[in-house]
């Protein structure tokens, strides 16, 4: 209790309370504009913070971060360009429920979701700290592959209309991902001896080019051949706008389902936001009533995605605070904050610094319950954006693009990228075939294979019985895989007698 | 001439006068761009920050820190070379990215091509156990005869190599395992899944709770900070896998650039604020000036290739 008392007054102060709000409005704008991540926000703000005292600098970084993972959400949903990798799954399912007009009804979602994911997973991280971080160190490099290989099954569930079409795309982001040097021997692959290749591609700027530029490529087809719409963000009808119970019953268990991957993705380093927020995507789609509504402006899937992409971060400080490692992007830079200000992460920090963590504590609730307010707030001005006309909205979108693939892409090199993969995107767009696998394959792909490479070392001259998680989830892979292939053949008999093969 | 005229040509006049006095030859003439070959929140980056921070007091220009990532820090050094010589963009590198790492890759540069401004510190390089290895380097090299297929986690081919170096002197067999960063080592020795890792300094933060032991100093010179009186891999084997953090230009940077960065550069390396960075991370603040930390790397260089 004195503890509580303690991280509650130096929480409550009214300059903490200005850098902890000031972080979540900075972090929100930047969040909400296309092209524009809380890396980035974050990463920039380090040098505001070096005049702070302790408390309040990480409290402003961790502002930041919460207010920018959930302002990504607004773009997502307004005008499908979302912010980054992580809020991907947020726009499958928010822009069409914005092209219903619903989208305040999607920004409230989200809104809600993200804060109860986040508020949750910050009392995991208070209290779970050092017994979850010794379980976490449990799951080592071969239970890091197994888990890996079983996300990648409920997230073939997102293949949409056609699997093989799906599994293409997927395949072909594993692909891509593989340029670069080889993490092993530092050999070359496909990089033809380009310098700017040997990092890879940038994940954000093909994620910027592939989504959100493909996207507004489609829509000024569309705004040419048709005319401009008259959308807005709220209907007539103000049942539509307002989240009823029988909503809350829907997104309860997404919400759930999200902010418990979130918080055990977060646990694991290596992971991270985005495949946490597509695995609780499709998570969710599996385990809903009406998984046909899935990409059709089903708030669940704004709801799952929202609730696991906000539970990460909180939780992805875990490790970092009990071991010293960072588990996301976002705790890396929090990593360089406390070092900054003489907190070294690691197994002493919170016996060497109880009253600095208790502050922090306190300022990560309050951050959540500033994010709600300020976000409450903020929506009602950002869903104004819904009805620009073509004409400004295109020019802002595509400036921003190129900021943000420039700042996260690796300065020019990255822009080229993402113009060369909305081109690539407004194709896979128009034959249909799945973006969406494919970023997936491309952000778990260099992870799934360091994994199995590292495991099929670790593993030689060792017992199976030494694993059991890891079997575990290799039981669970190959049930899922079952459950998933009996009814595609059962489909495929059942087309097969109805229409007679005529060869 | 009327009044309008002669204000025009006073404007004229004191414009001229003006931009002269900036522009003309005194260096820095606008912003500094640092690049930083690694990612924003790591251990290089830290300290670059904190750097740029103190160099820009006395270069009384903005220094923006940037980040060029990959490949061991390979990418930022061409990139850096790549780069206009005339001191406006500086690169604050590893050493290895300048030596061992671009031969190890088959780049067409070395450590002559750069111009060293100085060196800032030393990385807390070393062999590390587990709670449950041995206590010397000795007796894990006994029990890894004795025992082959030892797990050794390793960054880079840089480690990779080293080890292999060692292992081949020593007739020990191995399993080599790949990191993907620097933190990496800390969940994979806690959790038993290899016997032996190669650590950029992230032990010192393991070694007041029994964690983690070090057994042997992979740098060339000097003890290590937090574990003195380690035998080296130099001594032992004639390896080393040195890493400092240094300032660089291009080659061919006029030498009164040269000389007013590193004066800059001095200062920020002597100031409390890195002194209290580095004491935080457990890295030495190893202050070398530009000629000397030229010539440590081209030794370096040249022992490395001959070593191959």
């Amino acid at each position: 209790m004195d503890a509580l008392v303690d991280a509650l007054g130096q929480t409550l102060t009214l300059s903490n309370i200005l850098f902890v709000a000031g972080g979540i409005f900075l972090g929100y704008i930047v969040g909400a504009i296309p092209g524009l991540g809380k890396v980035t926000a974050a990463a920039v703000a380090i040098p505001l913070t070096f005049s702070m005292n302790p408390v309040s600098a990480i409290g402003f970084l961790v502002g930041i971060s919460k207010g920018s993972t959930s302002g990504n959400a607004v773009s997502a949903i307004l005008i499908n360009t979302p912010g980054e990798p992580s809020s991907v799954p947020t726009s499958l399912d928010g822009y069409p429920m914005a092209k219903q007009g619903k989208g305040m009804k999607a920004l409230k979602v989200a809104l809600l979701s993200s804060t109860i994911g986040d508020f949750v997973a910050t009392w995991v991280l208070i209290f779970l700290t050092g017994p979850l971080a010794r379980i976490a160190v449990q799951i080592g490099l071969v239970e890091l592959a197994s888990i890996l290989i079983f996300a990648l099954t409920f997230i073939a569930a997102l293949s949409g209309k056609s699997l093989s079409k799906g599994l293409i795309s997927g395949l072909l982001g594993i692909f891509l991902a593989t340029i670069g040097l080889e993490p092993e021997t530092g050999i070359q692959r496909m990089t033809f001896g380009f310098l700017k290749l040997f990092d890879g591609l940038s994940l954000v700027a093909i994620a910027i080019g592939m989504v959100a530029i493909a996207e507004m490529i489609v829509q000024l087809e569309d705004v040419m051949r048709d005319g401009q719409k008259d959308l807005t963000a709220e209907t007539e009808d103000k049942e539509a706008n307002a989240i009823t119970g029988k909503d809350w019953q829907k997104m309860s268990r997404p919400i759930i389902g999200g902010t418990l991957i979130g918080t055990f993705i977060g646990l694991l380093p290596g992971l991270g936001a985005s495949i946490a927020s597509f695995a609780s995507y499709g998570l969710a789609q599996r385990m809903s009533k009406t998984p046909e509504l899935f990409g059709k402006g089903n708030i669940e899937g704004v709801a799952a995605a929202e609730a696991a992409d906000n539970a990460v971060i909180p939780s992805s400080l875990v490790p970092l605070i009990a071991l010293g490692i960072p588990g996301s992007a976002i705790a890396a830079i929090l990593a360089a904050g406390f070092t900054i200000h003489g907190i070294i992460p690691g197994p002493l920090m919170i016996r060497d610094n109880p009253e600095f963590i208790r502050g922090m504590y306190g300022s990560m609730l309050l951050a959540s319950l500033l994010m709600l307010l300020i976000g409450w707030v903020g929506m009602r001005f950002f869903a104004r954006v819904i009805n620009l006309p073509m004409g400004y909205l295109l020019p802002a979108v595509f400036f921003y693009s190129i900021l943000g693939s420039y700042l996260e892409g690796g300065g020019t090199f990255g822009v080229y990228i993402m113009v060369i993969f909305s081109l690539f995107g407004y194709f896979v767009k128009k034959f249909d075939f799945s973006f969406v696998t494919f970023l997936i394959g491309f952000i778990i792909g260099p992870q799934l294979e360091l994994s199995i490479r590292q495991s099929i070392v670790v593993t030689r001259g060792e017992s199976w019985t030494e694993y059991p998680i890891a079997i575990a989830f290799g039981i669970f892979t190959v049930l899922v895989l079952l459950q998933m292939g009996y009814g595609t053949i059962k489909r495929v008999l059942f087309t097969q007698e109805s229409e007679e093969p005529d060869s | 001439m009327n009044l309008r005229k002669m204000m025009f040509l006073a404007i004229v006049v004191i414009a001229t006068a003006l931009s002269a006095a900036c522009g003309g030859g005194s260096y820095p003439s606008g912003p500094v761009t640092m690049m930083v070959p690694f990612r924003a929140g790591g251990g290089t980056d830290t300290q670059g920050r904190v750097i740029a921070a103190e160099m820009e007091a006395v270069l009384g220009q903005p220094v923006n820190v940037v980040n060029n990532t990959g490949a061991g820090g390979t990418v930022g050094v061409q990139e850096l070379l790549a780069s206009e010589a005339d001191g406006q963009t500086v690169g604050f590198v590893v050493s290895s990215a300048t030596t061992t790492s671009p031969v190890l890759q088959g780049l067409d540069y070395g450590p002559s091509d750069l111009k060293m401004i100085g060196t800032a510190g030393t990385f807390q390089v070393a062999m590390v156990v587990g709670a449950e290895g041995p206590d010397t380097w000795d007796e894990w090299v006994a029990f890894a005869k004795a025992n082959p297929g030892q797990k050794y986690m390793f960054l880079g081919p840089d480690a990779r190599l080293t080890m292999q170096q060692i292992a081949e002197q020593e007739g020990i067999e191995l399993e080599y395992v790949a990191a993907d960063g620097g933190a990496a080592i800390a969940p994979a020795l806690l959790a038993g899944d290899i016997d032996i890792a190669f650590s950029g300094g992230i032990h010192s933060r393991f070694l007041e709770t029994g964690e983690m032991k070090v057994l042997l100093n992979l740098n060339s010179t000097g003890d290590l900070m937090a574990t003195p009186g380690l035998p080296t891999s130099m001594d032992m084997y004639g390896v080393a896998n040195d890493v400092q953090s240094l300032l660089a230009v291009p080659a061919d940077t006029p030498d009164d650039v040269v000389d007013a960065l590193a004066a800059a550069f001095k200062t920020a390396v002597e100031s409390d604020a890195y002194a209290e960075v580095m004491a935080n991370i457990q890295f030495p603040v190893t202050y070398a000036d530009g000629p000397t930390t030229q010539s440590t790397l081209q030794e370096q260089y040249e022992n490395f290739i001959a070593n191959q």
